[in-house]
């Protein structure tokens, strides 16, 4: 039985060795050019994919002390946003822009007649006394004529 | 106590948002040689019976609305920038008013708008006042204090004397 042993042991050992002898022999195949290109991407696109996935799960699952300042920033956003359009007046609101300018040229128009006014009978109590008082100084007369009429 | 602070906070933002146009139309003018600053009329004057502001967006559409009615009126309408208003009646002008009518018209002045009417009667204090560059109007600014009644207007634009009595022919409005 042991003897058995012994040889098998032998024969192994033989077969080994002659296995060696015949991958000595053999010499080693080059793999093609493109399979070599595309074994070499494979751990860089894995490794892309996984930085990908790292971001998506940062969005998908934010911190929740996030969540309550960006919900109350979404409806100011859509109110400014609002009011930043530029809004077209309606035609009641064109009408009521032109009665405005209307009534603020009416004030203009009222202001200057009043000043005109005021302008008018200030030059024209001058212009009467400018020319009365010469008379009167050389026609007493007329001083008195004027004080008749106006009795 | 967070909650209310967060709702004051939300309703601060969205009253400032909703003021945003206004101060922007009133900003807007103001970039204009024909602009005036009055000052703080409301201080001495208390708020106003009679207040428009008018800004160049709005009178452009009123040009395109008259037309066809009145385009003497409309072709005035594109050459006008702003009309601002405030009238204050039916109170006891302040002897402020009188000084602020002066304060201003010292400072047009400084600023080379040409007085063009000046009414000092005991009772009541005139100016009409005109930006000129070259032979067109920038504008007209009128200030008159009278005892109970006080009217500030100023027109931004191009604008004449004239032709500001030929339109108003055609507008039926009496403000008494």
């Amino acid at each position: 039985m042991t003897q058995d042993r012994t040889d098998g042991r032998t024969d192994d050992n033989g077969r080994d060795a002659e296995l060696d002898a015949l991958l000595g022999q053999l010499r080693i195949e080059q793999a093609p050019e493109r399979l070599t290109r595309r074994l070499y991407r494979i751990p860089q696109e894995e490794g892309r994919k996984a930085r990908r996935g790292a971001w998506r799960d940062w969005f998908r699952a934010p911190p929740r002390w996030m969540l309550a300042p960006a919900f109350a920033a979404v409806p100011l956003l859509v109110v400014t946003l609002l009011l930043m359009q530029p809004k077209q007046p309606s035609r009641a609101e064109v009408e009521q822009a032109r009665h405005d300018v209307a009534v603020a040229f009416a004030y203009l128009d009222r202001v200057g007649l009043r000043a005109g006014r005021e302008i008018e009978s200030v030059l024209g109590e001058e212009l009467r006394h400018s020319v009365k008082q010469p008379l009167s100084e050389h026609m007493p007369f007329i001083d008195s004529i004027h004080k008749e009429e106006t009795s | 106590m967070k909650t209310s602070f967060i709702g004051k906070a939300l309703a601060f933002c969205l009253t400032a948002l909703l003021a945003l146009p206004a101060v922007a139309q009133e900003d807007a003018l103001k970039g204009y040689a024909g602009y005036v600053d009055f000052g703080q009329l409301t201080d001495i004057f208390g708020e106003p019976t009679v207040q428009i502001s008018v800004g160049e967006a709005l009178l452009k559409m009123v040009s395109s609305l008259s037309a066809e009615d009145d385009p003497e009126a409309a072709a005035l309408f594109t050459r006008l920038k702003g009309v601002r208003v405030n009238v204050f009646e039916n109170r006891e002008i302040p002897a402020a008013g009188l000084d602020l009518v002066r304060d201003v018209s010292s400072k047009l002045s400084a600023v080379g708008w040409e007085s063009v009417v000046t009414v000092n009667s005991d009772d009541e204090q005139v100016r009409i006042f005109m930006k000129m560059n070259g032979e067109s109007v920038e504008g007209i600014t009128v200030m008159a204090v009278e005892p109970t009644e006080a009217v500030f207007v100023n027109v931004i634009g191009n604008i004449s004397p004239d032709e500001l009595e030929r339109v108003m022919d055609n507008f039926d409005v009496d403000i008494q």
